[in-house]
């Protein structure tokens, strides 16, 4: 909350410019742009298109398959600070994980490794809609064969 | 030129829900500010709605009153936007598939019967309230979230008298749903209204001027007569009309342009991902339907062939529910065929009594027995008529009996000509004129001397037979 604000108005925009962070406030810029008058058509509503395209696809998967595996992430731990990945690289490397948010669909992360440096790495498991117990079963039976959830890398 | 109004009425009603719209804090009015609300009310982060069962049932009954068409699928959007009053800086809502559309609203208007067009009745909730107090404006969060129902009329109605018969129309028809209080005092409902004028017999609809800050619905109507009278003298000095917001100002009694935004507000409606979008049952809609108490229209005509009361008397009784089942209940057990006599004690002093008091007929404490007690002494003369309007009064304020009233007060009348002879005779002897006049064939001197008896006899001569024997002794002298 600003030390002074002279309206309601500037009361908000100080708290806000302030309060948030950078990738707070691209979200919110994005999300307001693609919402305006005019032009939700072309964005948001095409997104959600795309999105229903890519839900059903998952279906389809689905009607194949129990579960789908993947990395976490797509390389190992990036390192801290400007040596690491920048913020776009850093969505881009999401593209793993955006899957289940979009599909709506259950997922699961649990440790399986770690890299020739040490470092840890996640597994991921996806699951049908509402295929939760089949999930836990798969990540339980995995762990139960594997060591990795009882370790801890060295720092 | 001649111009006609075209006006439309938007209608915000809070729904008598126990908790919230999306939260289980309490709906009570007046409590201590900030006393009843939640992280999700308050929109604090991470909080999620819940929507209101009860207050799904109450729109849908609404809605089915309003003839409207209940949507099998509807879904909430949000309506984004900053004010202090709001505190997720957004209102949960409905967009584009609202709850119900395409109804109407029957109004009597000049003793015709019109069709207003509803275009939508849809469900929202309602913000924080604001409390000025000097160069402060405090806010209270209790009503943020409180279950909101919107009710949006075509532009049909066409004069400020329309506009309030639309209103008390409405009120009267929610009222008998018993899912509002349909209080303006209160806040518990709110109406904006729209109006444009048009030149007389045109097909296009003018500039429209909203018109905010009417607390009462005398207010809309004074407002709306205001607006036309300051719109037709625009119109006919030239002048173009904008698009603009006016606020009423009651003290003053004009309406005052607001200070116009830069742009129209783009509200950026989506629909709101923490709500589902659901179904309703043909079958839920059914049963609401079959639940529906009988509205005021169907009782008047109801009544009127069940009772063979006139239309108007009906009218009167069905005003409010819980008064028009106290007088069914009166009428069904009063034993004569014609219920005039007993309507007009229903619709003259017991409303009176009720009026005075500030409370229902059926709130007076006057059971239908007694009221029923009371009127049949006065058809059988045991006492007049003037008398039981105070033995009524006496009810209303102590409770008791008509019989022990009149035993009390001794108010039985005197029919027995015996009784009265000694104070006809002296009547006639103490007024020679008004005698002398009546023998000339003056009516009203036999009035006259009719009210004398009753005076010399505290009210309690039956005024007929006082009559008749004022008649039977000047004319026999």
């Amino acid at each position: 909350r600003p030390e002074y604000a002279e309206n309601p108005e500037e009361l908000v925009r100080k708290a806000r410019s302030e309060g948030f962070g950078e990738e707070v406030k691209l979200r919110i810029l994005l999300g307001t742009y693609v919402l305006r008058s005019g032009f939700q058509d072309q964005y948001y509503q095409r997104a959600q298109r795309i999105r229903t395209a890519i839900r059903k696809d998952f279906d389809r998967v689905f009607e194949e398959v129990d579960v789908i595996l993947s990395p976490v992430f797509p390389t190992q731990a990036f390192k801290h600070g400007s040596e690491g990945l920048d913020p776009f690289q850093q969505k881009v490397a999401d593209r793993f994980t955006t899957a289940a948010n979009l599909a709506g669909i259950p997922a699961i992360s649990i440790p399986c490794g770690f890299t020739k440096d040490n470092l840890p790495v996640g597994l991921q498991i996806l699951a049908g809609h509402f295929r939760e117990e089949t999930l836990f079963r798969v990540a339980h039976a995995y762990e139960q064969a594997t060591p990795w959830h009882k370790m801890k890398p060295k720092i | 030129m001649e111009y006609e109004a075209v006006i439309g009425l938007e209608v915000h009603l809070h729904l008598k829900t126990k908790t919230k719209a999306f939260c289980g804090c309490s709906t009570e009015f007046g409590r201590e500010p900030n006393s009843q609300v939640c992280p999700v009310c308050l929109g604090f982060p991470g909080a999620l709605p819940v929507f209101n069962k009860t207050a799904l049932e109450s729109a849908i009954k609404v809605a089915l009153a309003m003839n409207c068409k209940v949507q099998a699928y509807t879904k909430f959007d949000r309506k984004n936007y900053f004010y202090p009053d709001l505190p997720k800086n957004y209102q949960i809502s409905q967009y584009d598939l609202p709850l119900s559309k395409d109804g109407f609203l029957e109004i009597e208007s000049d003793s015709k019967v019109k069709w207003i067009r509803i275009r939508r009745v849809h469900m929202e909730e309602d913000a924080g309230k604001f409390i000025h107090q000097g160069q402060v404006t405090l806010i209270d969060y209790n009503r943020a979230g409180i279950p909101l129902l919107e009710i949006v009329s075509e532009p049909d109605i066409s004069s400020p008298q329309e506009a309030y018969i639309y209103l008390t129309t409405l009120k009267s028809t929610i009222e008998y749903l018993d899912v509002s209080d349909c209080d303006m005092e209160k806040g518990s409902l709110r109406c904006d209204a729209n109006i444009s004028l048009r030149p007389k017999g045109a097909d296009n609809l003018g500039v429209k001027t909203e018109l905010k800050n009417m607390n009462s619905f005398k207010a809309v109507k004074d407002a709306l007569a205001y607006e036309i009278r300051r719109q037709t003298e625009s119109l006919e000095s030239g002048k173009k009309m904008s698009q603009e917001t006016r606020l009423w100002d009651a003290k003053e009694a004009k309406t005052i342009a607001m200070r116009t935004k830069e742009d129209a507000q783009d509200y950026r409606y989506f629909p709101d991902p923490d709500l589902t979008p659901f179904l309703i049952q043909a079958e839920e809609i059914e049963r609401i339907k079959k639940s529906l108490p009988e509205l005021p229209k169907a009782k008047v005509l109801r009544f009127v062939k069940e009772y063979g009361i006139a239309e108007y008397d009906a009218k009167i009784l069905v005003l409010s529910k819980k008064d028009a089942e106290y007088a069914e209940l009166c009428m069904r057990a009063y034993p004569q065929k014609e219920k005039k006599t007993l309507v007009n004690w229903l619709i003259g002093p017991m409303l009176a009594e009720a009026n005075a008091k500030g409370c229902a007929v059926a709130e007076l404490g006057v059971s239908v027995a007694d009221l029923l007690e009371l009127v049949r002494l006065v058809e059988t003369d045991v006492i007049s008529n003037l008398s039981a309007k105070a033995v009524l009064s006496e009810m209303v304020q102590t409770h008791k009996t008509p019989n022990d009233i009149i035993k009390e007060k001794n108010l039985i009348q005197i029919s027995d000509s015996a009784a009265l002879s000694s104070i006809i005779d002296e009547v006639i002897r103490n007024n020679p004129k008004s005698v002398a006049d009546f023998k000339t064939g003056k009516v009203n001197a036999l009035m006259f001397l009719v009210g004398q008896v009753m005076k010399a006899s505290g009210g309690k001569a039956n005024p007929k037979t006082a009559q008749e024997m004022l008649k039977g002794r000047i004319n026999n002298a």
